[in-house]
């Protein structure tokens, strides 16, 4: 198993990669073989996600979803609780995020080059873009010709939840912290009582620094930003989040957003609906009155 | 660590056995340094000008005593001025 | 009766004591004189230092003397930074997807690993006239990966006719350059791994001395020096850190508290130092010496300091010595150092002007038991041992004791 688990200062910590992010998980406890034990948990946790729920492969239930032609795909109960969520936040961010947008990425490759897509394309492809152009009804999801779910925007978040979960249930009494590439929940403090000191990407020196740090006992904290995709084209920066109403980028957003709530979906889909309120993304970030970093 | 301490302790113990070792040696040696004053003659410096009684008689440990806690005392210097200094503090 | 001169020159040399050995030859007939010398120092499970100390002393002419010492010496280990243990360094990093990397956990930031080493050279020339005046001239240079020091001293001393009594006064400047081995210097109070990095910390030291040794008794030299000083510059050390801390829960202390974030420190640009110093070296009735001094120290940052140091070195026939070592010592804090900003009394993002949780600048004790012993070869050269342990408690710092061992062997050797 390609897991490496070191003891830092008080805690272990298991690094892996999986979901195409570096994983991380800091477990509050003295005994390597336990700490050993729950990193495997988080591993299986998000190896059976990323299995289950990835866009790349041929062999599950998203597979089934993209490839089914408009017929009507039945889906398991856990499918069904994510497909139900992104029903929510397609009404709570008044139709901004949206789980079918993944099609636009057939005409924007966000590599920082200068390839902006022509204004056909991107309509063309719009067709093919809009929750409510499918049929949901638990547990069936019909959808038009074309069209695609994408969880990517919600995957990582749920993998961090659902492994902080699992972990807990086998050790209730030992605190963990998930990171799954940025996204991440701790379930209480460290051995030595301290919090966790959480730092946060500087997204102008991303993977190199951090813009600050904050310290996180029992929460959730969750980035959402541009930082290494990105287009720019006489001088405008392309940032890859996409409005799906219109199929462009959202204009003016910051650089990158961080909030802090109970669970790592609900930070995750918070700094998600601020960064797609473009230069609204602070307003947006005051009104639910949560914890939040803007970096500009 | 603790070794040390007492190794200091039963040397100072067998050096005192060996040489003096009595109260009176300590009041006799208050009395001789501190409270007996004369000026002595050219002829007379004898023991004062033996090595070991200079105020600096090892120069080395003195200096790697100053470095020492230099590095580790907000306090420095009484003995002289000047010298190499060093990052430590 | 050469030798005597030599020998007062030689106690106007301590007045002197450039903070580097004056072992010059005492013996009749021997020009030169090499020291050499290697130290061990070790902390328990914290900064290892070896140095090596080579001093070369050489009588030029009747009247002019001529020293030269090298220093070599490796510094290793880890050091506490003043900032608390765990939170305030960073376990994990939250990064939009698609940054990549792993986060650069640091660790506790508690304490800080080490590693340098150092080059030091100094000259000294000794300039006697008439036999009764004596002037050195001397400087210095140390140069380590984050600090490079360049010194000029001098001393001048007078004998009294009777040769009783000696007078000195002499003055030292140094210019000190100061940065952290990854360059420049850290924005002070500025975030832990934020903040602008500053450029070099320079500084200038200051020094003077004023003293009078006397001839108490055929038996008993004394001393007495008076020095005072100032520092001025970059005072701060680019390393330490200090951290903010909060209760955890305001109505139970006994939870302890939070670090809730780290800073660099700050201490202020200058600095005034006093201290009176007095020693003596006394042959007891037993022919052993005694060597014993008490020094008090003050200054403007508060710190008090009282050091009381006492030897008592045993003779035999065949040369062999051996010496007993006591050192006690007390200093108080000094009036910046903190343990960490407290968030009840500065809040959130308030900070007092200066601030430093050093440990050096704590209120503490040390105390220092050793032994030295070795061998005297009368006419060739001198072997010594030592062996020391220190003590250190803490009032205040997170880390409240210290303790360190000293091993330090010197071999001198005297020819021509």
């Amino acid at each position: 198993m390609d897991i490496s688990l070191e003891k830092v200062d008080d805690y272990w910590r298991g690094r892996f990669q999986a979901m195409a992010s570096p994983c991380e998980c800091l477990i509050a406890c003295e005994d390597k073989s336990q700490a050993e034990a729950l990193v495997n948990i988080a591993y299986s946790e998000a190896k059976r996600i990323e299995q289950k729920f990835s866009r790349y492969r041929t062999d599950n239930i998203i597979y089934q979803i993209n490839n089914s032609k408009s017929s009507s795909v039945s889906v398991d109960d856990e499918t069904a609780d994510l497909l139900d969520f992104s029903a929510q936040c397609y009404q709570l961010s008044e139709h901004l995020f949206d789980v079918t947008s993944g099609v636009l990425r057939e005409v924007w490759q966000f590599d920082g080059s200068d390839h902006i897509p022509d204004k056909n394309a991107v309509s063309a492809v719009l067709e093919r873009v809009g929750w409510s152009k499918l049929s949901w009804q638990r547990p069936n999801l019909k959808m038009q010709p074309g069209m695609e779910i994408d969880l990517g925007g919600i995957g990582k978040e749920y993998a961090v939840d659902q492994a902080a979960k699992l972990m807990r249930q086998s050790a209730p009494d030992i605190h963990v912290l998930v990171n799954f590439g940025g996204d991440l929940v701790s379930t209480g403090p460290r051995l030595n009582g301290a919090s966790w000191g959480v730092g946060v990407d500087d997204p102008s020196r991303t993977g190199q620094g951090t813009v600050g740090g904050i310290q996180l006992r029992k929460a959730a904290f969750a980035t959402s930003g541009d930082a290494r995709r990105f287009l720019i084209k006489d001088g405008k920066r392309y940032s890859h989040i996409l409005n799906p109403l219109t199929g462009w980028p959202v204009e003016n957003a910051p650089r990158s957003v961080s909030v802090i709530a109970n669970t790592c979906i609900e930070a995750g889909m918070l700094a998600t609906f601020a960064l797609l309120q473009g230069a609204g993304a602070r307003k947006f970030l005051e009104e639910q009155e949560v914890v939040f970093w803007i970096v500009e | 660590m603790k070794k040390l301490k007492t190794i200091f302790f039963v040397v100072v113990i067998l050096s005192f056995i060996n040489g003096c070792s009595t109260m009176k040696d300590v009041s006799n040696t208050v009395k001789d340094s501190l409270f007996n004053y004369e000026k002595v003659k050219p002829w007379q410096r004898g023991e004062l000008a033996k090595e070991d009684m200079q105020l600096v008689d090892d120069g080395m440990m003195t200096y790697a005593d100053d470095h020492i806690y230099f590095s580790k005392e907000a306090a420095t210097g009484g003995k002289g001025v000047g010298g190499g200094g060093c990052g430590c503090n | 009766m050469k030798s005597i001169q030599k020998k007062l020159a030689l106690a106007s040399c301590t007045l002197l004591a450039h903070g580097v050995p004056s072992s010059v030859s005492a013996e009749e007939g021997e020009d030169w004189a090499l020291d050499a010398s290697l130290l061990h120092y070790a902390e328990d499970e914290r900064i290892t230092v070896n140095k090596f100390i080579g001093t070369l002393n050489t009588n030029v002419s009747e009247s002019d003397k001529v020293k030269v010492d090298l220093v070599f010496d490796t510094m290793s280990g880890s050091t506490p930074s003043g900032a608390l243990e765990g939170a305030g360094s960073i376990a994990t990093i939250s990064t939009p997807s698609g940054a990549g990397g792993f986060s650069s956990s640091t660790g506790s930031t508690a304490v800080a690993n080490f590693e340098d080493t150092r080059l030091g050279v100094s000259l000294d020339w000794e300039h006697t006239k008439k036999r009764v005046h004596r002037i050195n001239y001397g400087t210095s240079i140390s140069v380590e990966k984050d600090f490079t020091s360049f010194g000029l001293n001098t001393n001048y001393a007078q004998d009294t006719s009777s040769r009783i009594v000696t007078y000195s006064a002499g003055v030292a400047v140094t210019f000190d350059s100061v940065r952290r081995s990854s360059g420049g210097t850290p924005e002070p109070l500025a975030e832990y791994g934020q903040g602008r990095t500053l450029g070099e910390g320079a500084r200038v030291t200051v020094d003077t001395i004023f003293g009078v040794t006397r001839v108490l008794n055929r038996r008993t030299l004394g001393q007495i020096n008076v020095s005072t000083g100032f520092n001025d510059g970059y005072l701060t050390d680019p390393y330490k850190l200090i951290s903010r801390t909060r209760l955890i829960d305001i109505n139970n202390p006994s939870l302890g508290f939070d670090e809730t974030a780290t800073y660099y420190e700050n201490r202020p640009s200058s600095r005034q130092r006093s201290s009176v110093y007095t020693s003596m070296a006394h042959t007891t009735r037993h022919d052993n010496v005694l060597h014993m001094s008490y020094r008090y120290y003050w200054d403007d940052w508060d710190v008090v300091s009282n050091t009381l140091d006492f030897r008592l070195k045993f003779r035999y026939e065949s040369g062999f010595f051996i010496e007993p070592h006591f050192r006690l010592y007390n200093q108080t804090a000094a009036n910046f150092y903190l343990f960490s900003i407290d968030q009840a009394i500065y809040g959130v993002s308030g900070f007092p002007e200066y601030a430093s949780a050093d440990y050096r600048l704590d209120e503490f004790d040390a105390t220092t038991y050793g032994v030295n012993f070795g061998k005297n070869f009368p006419g060739k050269g001198k072997l010594r041992i030592r062996l020391e342990q220190i003590e250190w408690n803490y009032a205040n710092s997170l880390f409240d004791t210290n303790n360190a061992l000293v091993v330090q062997v010197s071999y001198k050797v005297l020819f021509e």
